[in-house]
């Protein structure tokens, strides 16, 4: 049997043991690195997140407070290669911490400048200020955060499609640039959060260089 | 004279020549398909496309010794929990939520810096209201709190701003009832624009609503964490 298959029966074995999960109160090798992890996150200031898999779930945390959990529809991790040969990329094993490496470009903001100012006086007359209920813009809900190691994190509001039909015409289309000299496809391997708009619009300003992620098989593994 | 049927059938040699031409053509696009589809398949074979990778865990009954990590991670997570009353802001999203321990008081809408910038036309300094992230702790909390308004409160309403120290710099209705104190000139305090809370407009200070306010002042201790994300 050749590597490539190796690695797929591997992954499915493991993936069924994932679905199937570990009965509350049992302890588990997943619950006990995903708890050592979160130990190490937890005795830091800074806000982390911790995304369990199945089911799909997000919670904000701080010093091992949940802060808050956002609805997230799934989690699925992909890669840009040639149909024909086999993945370069390990099966993403779980538990696994992965941090953003860098902050992702905040939205542009109003500049205020009032051309000449007025001398101040007892009678000047005072009001709403310039700045004063200007609301920032709200980021987007689709974007790529830069995660160290190389992966991005893709947050979307659909998942990435990997039907036989869409995968051969992105190869053929990705052939045919190559061909053409016109370059080629965009080569990534990315963790994508699927969520609704007002979920990622929420979740954009913690992206900041150093925010850690917990990606694990489900949220309970502090109990087992 | 007796007609003479027309011919309605075409002679043999021309019926061949006509079913060669169809076969000749039906050999060509069988060709040209073939070449297409082995085109299509070459380019597919050579260019990249979307690919899943599999998410697996790495389950199984955890020995004795991965049970001792277990309880001790998660006694250690419960350790560094912050005790007593504290306070978590979301800057963004313009809720302040008052915690004690793990268990959730009380949840209220604020308001956290706008992020607009100002710049003084007369040596082109530039000030961003933005609120800062991170963790402090509540300093000094005063009641009927005045705020010294610094120079870009003046600026910012087209005023050149009095010297330091003047009386016009005095403001004591602006910040409302109360006031907690976080360092840097940053504060938890009210405002006269109450239907704006909620919503990212202040010059860095968070903003709430007079029964939230009274609500923080009387729960919240001095030295409590305030965490601002």
């Amino acid at each position: 049997m050749s590597t490539a298959w190796c690695r797929w029966a591997l992954a499915f074995f493991f993936t069924s043991a994932l679905a199937a999960g570990a009965a509350p109160g049992e302890a588990s090798t997943t619950g006990a690195r995903a708890a050592e992890m979160e130990a190490g996150l937890a005795t830091k200031r800074e806000v982390y997140l911790v995304v369990g898999v199945t089911p799909a779930t997000l919670a904000i945390r701080v010093r091992g407070v949940t802060l808050e959990e956002l609805p997230i529809a799934s989690v699925a991790a992909h890669e840009w290669r040639r149909l024909s040969e086999p993945s370069e990329v390990e099966p993403l094993v779980l538990p696994r911490v992965l941090v953003t490496a860098a902050t992702i470009s905040l939205v542009d903001r109003k500049v205020v400048a009032p051309d000449t100012l007025k001398p101040w006086s007892d009678e000047a007359e005072t009001g709403r200020p310039a700045t004063g209920d200007e609301a920032r813009p709200a980021p987007p809900a689709s974007y790529d955060v830069p995660l160290e190691g190389g992966w991005i994190l893709e947050i979307r509001q659909e998942g990435p499609s990997h039907s036989a039909t869409r995968r051969f015409l992105a190869a053929m289309a990705d052939g045919w640039a190559r061909v053409a000299g016109r370059g080629h496809g965009e080569r990534r391997t990315a963790i994508r959060f699927v969520m609704e708009e007002a979920a990622a619009v929420r979740l954009h300003h913690l992206f900041k260089k150093g925010t850690a992620i917990l990606l694990v098989p489900d949220l309970g593994f502090r109990e087992r | 004279m007796s007609g003479i049927p027309a011919m309605t059938t075409e002679p043999p040699s021309r019926a061949a020549s006509r079913g060669k031409t169809l076969k000749r053509v039906g050999l060509i696009g069988g060709i040209v398909l073939v070449v297409l589809a082995a085109g299509a398949v070459a380019l597919a074979m050579t260019g990249e496309a979307d690919t899943p990778i599999a998410i697996v865990s790495e389950d199984g009954d955890a020995t004795a010794d991965l049970r001792r990590v277990h309880r001790r991670a998660t006694s250690r997570i419960e350790s560094v929990a912050p005790r007593g009353v504290w306070l978590a802001v979301d800057t963004i999203g313009g809720k302040l939520r008052v915690y004690r321990g793990r268990e959730l008081l009380r949840e209220a809408a604020c308001s956290a810096g706008s992020g607009v910038s100002l710049r003084d036309p007369r040596n082109g300094r530039v000030w961003t209201f933005r609120t800062p992230t991170g963790e402090r702790t509540v300093i000094r909390k005063v009641r009927n709190p005045v705020w010294t308004k610094p120079d870009w409160a003046f600026i910012e309403e087209g005023y050149e701003p009095p010297p330091i120290g003047a009386r016009d710099r005095r403001d004591d209705f602006s910040l409302g009832d109360y006031a907690l104190y976080l360092g840097d000139g940053y504060m938890i305090h009210g405002t006269v624009f109450q239907t704006l809370v909620g919503r990212p407009v202040t010059h860095g200070c968070i903003r709430l609503r007079d029964e939230d306010l009274e609500y923080v002042y009387r729960m919240v201790p001095m030295g409590a964490r305030v965490l601002l994300y």
